[in-house]
Parts: C-alpha cells; sequence; structure tokens
C-alpha cells in the first residue's frame, strides 16, 4: 500500500511539474482544431509576431461548439487578463449573429482584422438557373446557402444535412455535386486547372470588403460578385429579406474572416506595435503573404474602424431576417433573434 | 540527414515501447503525441517519426514475447507459444532471430506493396460514392463485430457504447447532446483519450500485475544464422502468414488481434504431423509474418477512407488530423510527398530496427531486467502529460479516468474494445452519410450502382460466415 501511494505521488508530482512546465507569457487562443485553415493562419501569425513582441506566445487551441467554447473560455476564464489573445474567424462572427452566444465582440478590443473572399464554381454543364441544387449545410456556408437561395429561390434547393466543405468538395470531384465554394488559396490549388481546361465555370464571388463597403474582387476580374450576377442576370438589383440577410452574413464573415481580440484594458498597444513592425519588415510581410495570401490586414485604429464598419450593418430587420432564414430554411434550433445586438 | 535523424528517433521510440511488455504501437503513439506540436513547421517529418515508430514496434515486440512470455502488444501473443519454450530451451537468439527475419521480410515485402502503391488505392476514393461509403463503414462495423471475436452479443454492446459515446458533443445545428451541461463535453471526447484510456491505460494495469521470469540470451552467432536460415527454409509458411495478416490488415474495422493467430494457425494447419507449443520455430515463423504486414496493410483503410483498422491506426488519424493531413480526404490524393514520406517512414523503420535487432540483442535484454512496474509508471505519466495537451485543462484528466475505467471494465468484461472505439470513431460520419445519401438518393438509383451493391453483399456474407463459425466453435466445444 505504502508503495503504490508513493508511486501515485511520483506520478502526480511528474504529470504536475510536466504541465506547470507549460505556463508562459503570451497566450494565443483557437477556438478551432488544429490542423484547420484558422489553426494554421494562427500559429502562422503568432510564430512571425513573436519575433517583434520579444514574447513568447503560447498556442492553445480550445475546439467545439462552433467555437463558442473558445470564446466563451476566454471571456470568462481569461477575463482581465492582459496577455491572452483570442482569435475568432468568419464563423464565429455568422455564430454571434445568429445564436445567443456567451461572448460579444462588443466586450473585446480588436487587434488584428484580415477580410477574405470565397468563390463559387459550377461544372460547365450544370443549368444553375433550371436544375435543382444539392446544396451543402456547412457550418460555414451561411452566405453560400444565403447567396442561392437569392439566385434560385429556396424551393429549388435540395439542402442535404450534415455536410462539411470536406465531403461536399469529395462529392464535387466525383460529379455528386454541381458546385463547390473554395477560400481563394484552394480554388487556386484544386479548381483553377478545372476552369482553366473548361469543365467548370466560376460563377460568383461575395467581393472585397473594404472600409467603404464591399466592392468587386480585384483578384477575379472575370468573376462577378453575387450582387453584381444577380443584376446581369435577371436585370434587377437583388431585394428583399433573404437578400439583406446575405449581406449581413456574407460582410461579417467576409468583413472578419480572421480577426485577433484582447479583452479591453489588455496589452493591445505593445501587441498592436509588433505588428506595425512586422508588417513594415519586407521580409516578413512577404512571408506573411506567401502564407495566407494577400489580403488587407487592419491593425489598431482601422481594426476598430472595420469592427465599426461592420457593426453598421447590424440593423432590427437584416438580424431578424437572417435568424429567421437559419431557424425555417437551415433548421438550426440553436438560432435566436438577440434585438441587442442590433444598431 | 534530419529525415534519418528523425527515424532513428522515431524508430528507437518505437522500439523502446515494443520491447516493453504490452505496450504496443497504440502506447508509443500516445506518449510520442506531445511531440506534435514540434513538427508544426514540417509536419512530413512527422509522417517519418510516426510511421517509423509503428515499424519498429511492431518488430520489437517480439522480445518480450520470446524472452518473457508476455506478449509485447495484442498482436504478437501467438509468438508467445512457441517462441517462450524455444528460450527457456536456451534457444532465445534462434528464435529471436527467426521472428526478426520473418517480420523484417514481410515487412519490407507488404509494406512496399501498401506504401508505394498507396497513391494508386487512394484513387479508389473517387470511385465511392457517398452511399458507398456509408456501406463501407458498415461493413467495417460487421467485421469487427462478426470476424474478430466469438462474442458476437459483446461486440454489438461494444459498438453501442461506443456510438453512444461518439454522440457525445454538440450537433451544430440543434445544441449539446449528452453533455450534461458540461461544456468541456460540447467538443466531444477525444479520440486520443478515449484510445488511451480504452487500451493503454489497461496494458498499464497488466504491467504492473505482471508477473515473468526473464529467459537469457544464449547462443551465439551460429543461432543467429540458423535463425535465418530456418525462416529462409520455411519462406512458405513466413509468407502466407504476411498474406493472411496483409489482407486482414486492409479490411477495415477488423482489430489486427486475430491476424498472427491465423498465421499460426496456418503453420499448425500445414504442419499437422508436428508438435507445436512446446518450441516449435514454425510457430514463431507464422505469425511474425503475419504480425508485421498486418499493421503495413491496415494503413490502406486508414489512409484512403479514414476507417482505422486497428486501434494505433485510430491513433495515427488522429495524430495526422493535428498535422492536417486529413485522412481519407481527397485534398491527399495529390500529395505525393505524403505517400512518399509514408513508404520512407515505414520501409525505412522496418530496416533500421531490423538492423537493430540484429546488433543490439545483447543491450536490448538489459530493457527487459528492469521491472516492468517502473515503465508502467513512466509510460502513464507519458500518457497523461500527452492528453493534458488536448485542450490544457484537467478536464482531460477527468475524462482520461472515465475512459480508463471503461476501458477496464470492458476489458474485464470481455466487451468488444475495437469495435467500441471503431463505434466512437466512426459515429459522426456514419451520422453524416446517411442524411447525405437519404437527402441525395433513393432505392431505385442505388440499386444501380455496382459497388455499392457489392459492398452490400459482402456485409451479408460477413454476417453468415461469422455466425457460421462461431455456430461451429460452438459445436465444437460442446463435442
Amino acid at each position: 500500500m505504502k508503495k503504490m501511494f508513493s508511486m501515485l505521488s511520483a506520478l502526480v508530482i511528474t504529470t504536475s511539474l510536466m504541465i506547470g512546465s507549460a505556463m508562459a507569457d503570451y497566450r494565443l487562443i483557437i477556438p478551432s482544431p488544429q490542423g484547420t485553415g484558422t489553426s494554421i493562419w494562427g500559429q502562422t501569425v503568432a510564430a512571425e509576431l513573436e519575433k517583434y513582441l520579444g514574447e513568447k506566445i503560447i498556442v492553445e487551441h480550445i475546439k467545439g461548439a462552433k467555437g463558442n467554447l473558445g470564446l466563451n473560455t476566454f471571456n470568462e476564464k481569461y477575463k482581465g487578463d492582459k496577455k491572452t489573445i483570442v482569435l475568432a474567424h468568419g464563423g464565429n462572427a455568422d455564430a454571434w449573429l445568429i445564436e445567443d452566444v456567451k461572448w460579444s465582440f462588443y466586450d473585446w478590443d480588436p487587434v488584428l482584422i484580415q477580410p477574405y473572399n470565397i468563390t463559387t464554381t459550377i461544372k460547365k454543364d450544370f443549368d444553375w438557373q433550371n436544375e435543382t441544387l444539392s446544396l451543402a449545410d456547412c457550418g460555414g456556408c451561411v452566405p453560400e446557402t444565403l447567396a442561392w437561395a437569392v439566385l434560385k429561390g429556396w424551393d429549388n434547393i435540395n439542402f442535404i444535412r450534415k455536410m462539411s466543405p470536406g465531403a461536399a468538395k469529395q462529392a464535387w470531384l466525383r460529379g455528386e455535386f454541381n458546385y463547390i465554394r473554395e477560400p481563394v488559396s484552394r480554388h487556386i490549388k484544386n479548381t483553377l486547372p478545372m476552369v482553366e481546361s473548361g469543365e467548370a465555370v466560376r460563377l460568383f464571388n461575395h467581393g472585397l470588403f473594404t472600409m467603404k463597403g464591399f466592392k468587386e474582387d480585384p483578384n477575379w476580374p472575370d468573376t462577378p460578385s453575387m450582387t453584381k450576377l444577380y443584376e446581369e442576370t435577371f436585370g434587377e438589383k437583388p431585394s428583399g429579406d433573404i437578400y439583406d440577410a446575405y449581406v449581413l452574413a456574407t460582410v461579417w464573415r467576409e468583413g472578419m474572416q480572421k480577426g485577433l481580440y484582447m479583452h479591453k484594458g489588455a496589452n493591445t498597444k505593445q501587441v498592436t506595435k509588433a505588428f506595425k513592425k512586422m508588417m513594415k519588415n519586407k521580409e516578413s510581410r512577404e512571408y506573411l503573404e506567401s502564407k495566407l495570401g494577400q489580403y488587407p490586414m487592419y491593425f489598431g485604429k482601422d481594426a476598430h474602424k472595420v469592427l465599426d464598419r461592420l457593426y453598421s450593418y447590424v440593423t432590427k430587420d437584416s438580424l431578424k431576417a437572417l435568424v429567421d432564414f437559419a431557424s425555417e430554411k437551415m433548421q438550426w434550433s440553436t438560432a435566436v433573434y438577440v434585438e441587442s445586438k442590433a444598431k | 540527414m534530419e529525415i534519418f535523424f528523425v527515424l532513428l528517433l522515431g524508430v528507437l521510440w518505437g522500439l523502446a515501447l515494443g520491447i516493453i511488455p504490452t505496450a504496443g504501437p497504440s502506447t508509443a503513439l500516445l506518449t510520442g503525441f506531445a511531440f506534435v506540436p514540434h513538427f508544426y513547421n514540417d509536419p512530413y517529418l512527422a509522417i517519418i517519426f510516426y510511421t517509423g515508430m509503428v515499424a519498429a514496434c511492431t518488430t520489437g515486440d517480439t522480445w518480450s514475447s520470446i524472452l518473457l512470455g508476455i506478449p509485447g502488444s495484442s498482436s504478437s501473443a501467438a509468438t508467445v507459444l512457441d517462441g517462450y519454450p524455444l528460450a527457456k530451451q536456451g534457444k532465445a537468439t534462434y528464435a529471436l532471430s527467426a521472428a526478426f527475419t520473418s517480420s523484417t521480410l514481410n515487412g519490407l515485402f507488404w509494406g512496399s506493396l501498401v506504401f508505394f502503391l498507396m497513391p494508386v488505392y487512394a484513387k479508389l476514393l473517387l470511385l465511392f460514392g457517398i452511399p458507398e461509403l456509408l456501406a463501407l463503414n458498415i461493413l467495417a462495423f460487421v467485421c469487427v463485430i462478426f470476424l474478430t471475436q466469438n462474442r458476437i452479443m459483446l461486440g454489438f454492446v461494444g459498438l453501442a457504447i461506443g456510438l453512444v459515446l461518439g454522440y457525445v458533443g454538440i450537433d451544430e445545428n440543434y445544441g449539446p447532446r449528452l453533455t450534461f451541461g458540461w461544456q468541456y463535453l460540447e467538443d466531444g471526447i477525444n479520440i486520443m483519450i478515449m484510445a488511451a484510456g480504452l487500451f493503454a491505460m489497461p496494458e498499464i494495469v497488466d504491467m504492473v500485475a505482471g508477473k515473468s521470469k526473464l529467459q537469457k540470451i544464449q547462443g551465439d552467432f551460429k543461432q543467429v544464422f540458423d535463425g535465418i536460415k530456418v525462416t529462409f527454409k520455411n519462406w512458405y509458411i513466413s509468407f502466407r502468414g504476411g498474406a493472411i495478416g496483409a489482407i486482414v490488415g486492409a479490411l477495415p474495422g477488423v482489430h489486427g488481434i486475430v491476424a498472427d493467430w491465423l498465421g499460426y494457425a496456418q503453420a499448425k494447419a500445414h504442419n499437422k504431423d508436428e508438435e507445436f507449443g512446446n518450441g516449435n520455430i514454425k510457430g514463431v515463423i507464422g505469425p511474425e509474418g503475419a504480425n508485421n504486414s498486418v499493421h503495413a496493410s491496415s494503413f490502406v483503410p486508414t489512409v484512403v477512407f479514414g476507417i482505422p483498422g486497428t486501434p494505433f491506426a485510430a491513433v495515427i488519424l488522429a495524430i495526422f488530423y493535428l498535422l492536417n493531413f486529413n485522412l481519407g480526404s481527397v485534398e491527399l490524393q495529390s500529395d505525393t510527398k505524403f505517400y512518399e514520406f509514408l513508404a520512407v517512414g515505414y520501409i525505412g523503420g522496418t530496416i533500421l530496427v531490423g538492423i537493430l535487432c540484429l546488433l543490439l540483442a545483447r543491450p536490448i535484454t538489459y530493457i527487459l531486467r528492469v521491472p516492468t512496474k517502473l515503465y508502467a509508471f513512466i509510460i502513464a505519466a507519458l500518457i497523461i502529460w500527452s492528453c493534458y495537451q488536448v485542450t490544457h485543462t484537467y478536464n482531460d484528466i477527468l475524462i482520461l479516468i472515465i475512459c480508463s475505467v471503461i476501458g477496464l471494465l470492458s476489458k474485464t468484461l470481455h466487451i468488444n474494445r475495437p469495435a467500441m472505439l471503431l463505434g466512437f470513431i466512426l459515429f459522426e460520419k456514419i451520422e453524416a452519410l446517411t442524411y447525405q445519401t437519404v437527402g441525395l438518393y433513393n432505392v431505385s438509383t442505388l440499386i444501380q450502382r455496382p459497388i455499392f451493391l457489392c459492398l452490400v453483399i459482402l456485409i451479408g456474407l460477413a454476417i453468415c460466415y461469422g455466425i457460421r463459425y462461431i455456430n461451429n466453435n460452438v459445436k465444437n466445444k460442446e463435442k
């Protein structure tokens, strides 16, 4: 018994020492699993930023519940912590709009925000206006679902539950799906050859978020935004509740595709200063652009301006339209309209 | 040079864990999980490290089977039957030499077939549509219940528990499921922790409880050459064992432990006039041939379809996912570097460990002289540390304790743990594929899909074979 007790004590002490050694300076909470695009983005930025911050950044993945678990942990466990940063992505932004989450962007200071864009490609033979579209219900695909609902009408869509972007991609490659949605980097790697060989056609993207609102993405001069495609096809501007919901969901997801936030009163200035230094260094900037794509990064005061601009889109009507769509059409039982989120 | 260094590290880690009684490839991978972040800058090196570790562990587990009479892992249990008696007769070097030769040759042959042709197998994924993938996952369930042990009911119980545990988490659109208000569970139970609790922790308990007498390595280089010679003389036993292992490993969901027993059975069946169980070298050559090839070929369903054939493959699945290699996805198809490194890791690891085992025979026995209880302590600490890496909270440890209790109880009650792990891992996939199949297909479109129909027939055949095999066993016992 004594022997057993001493072995157990030694085990506890050893593992406690090992665990204790992990405590360090800055902490970056990534609310996504390791290996995902968000995780790679966070780890790439953290590794580069460390050099300018002069302190180590420990990356901690707390995934689950569409990222809410990590964001809740940042909000509650690290409340008031001056050295904890959280990475929120576009999917978290849509979750904040649609669900009654326990955290809020209002409570945090943005350190960096990077907008992004996603493009939708269809098979060349697919008559998107007249044929029924099988559409994947993947967690982060709210803007695509709304875009197709605007373009085709919900009744012409076969909504397939529980289909991750990866599963949808496989279905696309096997010919079970007629469309694919991808970030630009993946499109270049995977689908561009099909477009160039004439097997597929880039149909639309969402446009690029700027301080002045959305504009046509200069990276894709031959591909219209969904709004422009609608105008070209139907000869009128899109309108109505679903379109309002689309604009809101898209501006939030693409506008803040990747963002770093800290609690109010935290060492935001120190981190922003390090970011400025990092982006001034040609080598670091080119390295980050090669890894993360050539999309603008807003930090410091500019990040605040981006966030303010995004908030201006959250009106009671558009928020209600988005929540109603998620609840009624996409069958999200977690969708709740929270009026206080709207301006 | 960097590749060789990483391979060597992986091989040494795998060999050390393989030599320790009852600690198999799953334990080696679980203890090595904490190294994952060190490979984020070059994840391809991690492939070499972890596959080299599996290859080395597979060969290394022969040591304790022959010298201690305790299986190095669950997949080298059959080697004990004739290997340990040979060691007691002073022929340990002879037995070890034959075992390593059989294991290494089959590892190289079947490993080459598996890893160099992996890009070709990967193309299969595009032939499999959503209904075919659903049928393949169900086939894995059927195999693990009907083909891996005699007690079908306990297989179903294991599967049911696994499915319930896989259900825990959050449905993205419908909210929490079986989380009982515990926020940590909203992310579901982590595969690493589950595998550690179900397999590694019960192994550690075995280590603490195990009593054995170490046989000395006796003999000279003559025994080494005799061992190599006898393996080449009985190459067909070794090769047949390897072929059986390769087939069993490639079946999705079939736990590798049956392979070495089938390898042993074929050696016995083809030498009916010889006595087995008292030190027949053929009883070592057969199962050792299967032992290595089963691990090599179990990479096929794991890499191509994301369906782990063995518990260690489940851990590999989890580790590679963290390194952004999503096994069973189409993204991997075009990643030729991934397949190259996989081949280098396994084939290179097999060669390296074979050389190390033959050259370092005597020093290696020192590892076996240390009381296994001490290893149990070190391995337990490493596993707890590895599990803590999941979320860096003590919730990880608590879940590990719960999973370990489930693992220990299941082991005691003979509930099918591989079925449990497979049910747990595949629940989400099966659920999603069911929704997708129902959404995209109907009966008339399904019956026009030949691969789907073939898989349905295979499911039926596996059930019939399993029931018939078990009935025969019952009748034999009654006789």
